[in-house]
């Protein structure tokens, strides 16, 4: 992708002129954050009293093309909020309707973490899997669905070298505008 | 790119003379460095100052801090196994459950967040912890019944062998009955809910054995009819945080905060805060060969990074004659001094500064700006240094692809990496695999 198809914001984010952002006024992103083509964000839903913001990104974020990030749908049609850490990558075409997911968390392509499931920091969530609904996953997990349709998550120990690694890969996808995996054990 | 293991010597045999030196010299190759249980990537190694060493998960000890929920990260009590508030599991594909919204105050409903298993609850007098309550519902049933049954009569057969006075003398006659039967068991069962299996149930499962039935099993497993009725759900197992040792000398390698939501650590000795980083990449000049076929020269570019606070000596070192399996190596710039890491490294600038230019794409202005202030890399001489400066050097290799290799097999060179500084002084094996070995043109 050429550079002309990008907008950088005061703030270091870089924004694909095709990624389509429904509900800006909704949206907050703390900076230095990657939202690629074909990234769709939906801060347009409408949301539970109290609440002002859909979606919430922190600092070096980097969504990949086709990333889809939805609030959850609580009670009635109403949704919380999404609220995305700082260094966090996710893959091509992952759709996340989280309502937490923390710092330090790379999610690969293809993957789908429905509602209300939690993500908390240091986190190496592998391509194709799924996470159910209201799902936990502890700090410092690597997580991957097991080849059965429907079946078990497995969920082990990360190293706890991985709050640095992802950290530095994170930086080094935003200096490089590709999604960098980081390669687990 | 390449993947780059370190090699922990932990599984080698131990030599009468324990030398500290001989392992930084290139006079042994390890006999275990073929042994893939060997290697691991470097963040997943822990570095003992102590001993000056790489440890692996074979030679570390764990110590148990925390034990918590995966599901509601409490911290649970240490002699529990599993979750005691309201996490549970679905018996079916192992998910978590979801407690349904409430339309009956007496009781509680839960259902699978992945299949179409739902349980609910017998009527609650009062608010329980759900895994209390299956836990009750558990113990009436049948199959543990059966379970307690035969916990008992074996405890009271134990008590009674072993002379124990406090058996009324009833029981005590009844069962020195059975004993001189001997068929204790199978009188015991004849009387109690406990049942001997039927013709049926043991032709079932001789035609279990057989592998007969197993496709009539499966059809049993796939009627989640029948389970939504029957099976309980399972109570979530608890998970650890754990503290590290090296096994060797006992100094602590990494101790983690106890709270199961935190993420700071209260030591940590990790092996990339210390070991150079070691990556290869393809050598990106077109005219090289990098198509790595029998007998031919395949052409890489390695960089190796510091990751200390101080200059270090590095000098990699190939091995000359061939163990099996590994190809021939070639290092044309094997010694060089390397700068500590820049102060404030992880800020934005001064990583891109430190970050080598083949591992900087054109994809953004500000790597476009950096490679635009560096002098234009010739890759096609692959006997000089290709890039050294900041923390970093960029290095040629050569690979001699054996004779006999076979295509589709992958390609693996064995480096010595040894490196000097302030308070350091490490030699460790690298394996890297290059990709597969294609076919002879
Ligand atoms: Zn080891
Ligand atoms: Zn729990
Ligand atoms: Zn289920
Ligand atoms: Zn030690």
């Amino acid at each position: 992708m050429e550079l002309v198809d990008w907008i950088e914001t005061e703030s270091g984010n870089r924004i694909s002129k095709h990624a389509l952002i429904h509900g800006s006024d909704h949206i907050l992103i703390a900076g230095n954050t990657t939202i690629s083509a074909k990234v769709e964000l939906h801060g347009d839903k409408p949301l539970v009293q109290g609440s002002t913001n859909a979606i919430q990104l922190g600092k070096f974020c980097y969504l990949d093309e086709g990333v889809v990030i939805s609030p959850p749908l609580c009670t009635g049609s109403r949704h919380k909020i999404c609220k995305i850490g700082s260094y966090t990558m996710i893959g091509r075409g992952t759709i996340v309707e989280s309502a937490n997911v923390g710092n330090r968390v790379v999610i690969g392509p293809n993957c789908k973490l429905h509602k209300s499931s939690t993500i908390y920091d240091c986190v190496v969530i592998k391509p194709n899997t799924i996470v159910p609904e209201n799902y936990t996953i502890p700090p410092f997990s690597i997580v991957s669905s097991s080849k059965s349709p429907g079946g078990v998550l497995r969920v082990e120990h990360l190293p706890e070298s991985y709050k640095k690694v992802v950290e530095l890969n994170s930086k080094l996808s935003y200096i490089n505008s590709q999604f960098i995996p980081s390669d687990t054990p | 790119m390449a993947k780059v293991s370190v090699f922990c010597p932990c599984s080698e045999r131990l030599t009468s003379e324990l030398d500290d030196t001989v392992s930084l010299e290139l006079s042994s190759f390890p006999e275990t460095i073929t042994d893939p249980n060997t290697l691991h990537i470097q963040p997943d190694l822990n570095f003992c100052n102590q001993c000056q060493a790489v440890r692996c998960r074979k030679c570390i000890e764990l110590e148990v801090v925390t034990k918590y929920c995966a599901r509601c990260l409490h911290e649970m009590k240490p002699e529990y196994s599993f979750c005691s508030r309201n996490c549970l599991d679905c018996p079916i594909c192992g998910n978590n459950l979801i407690v349904l919204p409430n339309k009956n105050t007496m009781t509680c409903s839960m259902s699978c967040s992945t299949c179409d298993y739902i349980y609910t609850s017998e009527p609650l007098e009062r608010l329980r912890p759900m895994a209390r309550v299956v836990k009750t519902e558990q113990n009436k049933r049948e199959s543990m019944r059966m379970f307690s049954d035969l916990q008992k009569f074996y405890l009271q057969q134990r008590q009674l062998e072993l002379g124990n006075e406090d058996i009324p003398k009833s029981i005590v006659t009844e069962y020195s009955k059975m004993k001189v039967k001997e068929y204790g068991i199978y009188e015991f069962m004849r009387r109690s809910t406990v049942r001997a299996l039927d013709e049926e149930t043991v032709e079932s499962f001789a035609r279990l054995a057989n592998n007969e039935s197993i496709l009539s099993y499966d059809i049993g497993l796939g009627d989640s009819s029948r389970f939504k009725s029957e099976a309980l759900p399972l109570q979530t197992k608890l998970r650890c945080k754990y503290a590290k040792r090296c096994k060797a000398c006992r100094s602590s390698l990494m101790k983690p905060d106890h709270d199961p939501t935190s993420v700071k650590f209260y030591k940590l000795s990790n092996a990339i805060d210390t070991l150079p980083s070691i990556r290869v990449y393809p050598n990106p000049n077109n005219n090289t060969d990098t198509s790595m076929t029998p007998g031919s020269i395949a052409s890489f570019v390695v960089v190796v990074q510091n990751a200390l606070d101080s200059d270090i000596n590095v000098n990699l070192s190939a091995y000359t004659e061939l163990p099996g399996g590994f190809h021939q190596v070639q290092l044309p710039k094997s010694s060089f001094t390397l700068h500590r890491k820049p102060e404030s490294h992880t800020k934005l600038e001064v990583l891109i500064d430190c970050t080598p230019s083949i591992e900087l794409s054109r994809g953004t202005k500000a790597s476009r700006v950096a490679l635009m202030n560096r002098p234009v890399i010739d890759y096609s001489d692959d006997d000089m240094v290709y890039e050294h400066r900041q923390n970093y050097i960029v290095v040629p290799m050569k690979v001699v692809i054996h004779e006999n290799s076979q295509p589709q097999t992958t390609v693996k060179v064995p480096i010595l990496v040894s490196f000097k500084g302030e308070d350091v002084a490490v030699a460790f094996w690298c394996v890297l695999e290059l990709g597969q070995c294609c076919a002879a043109a």
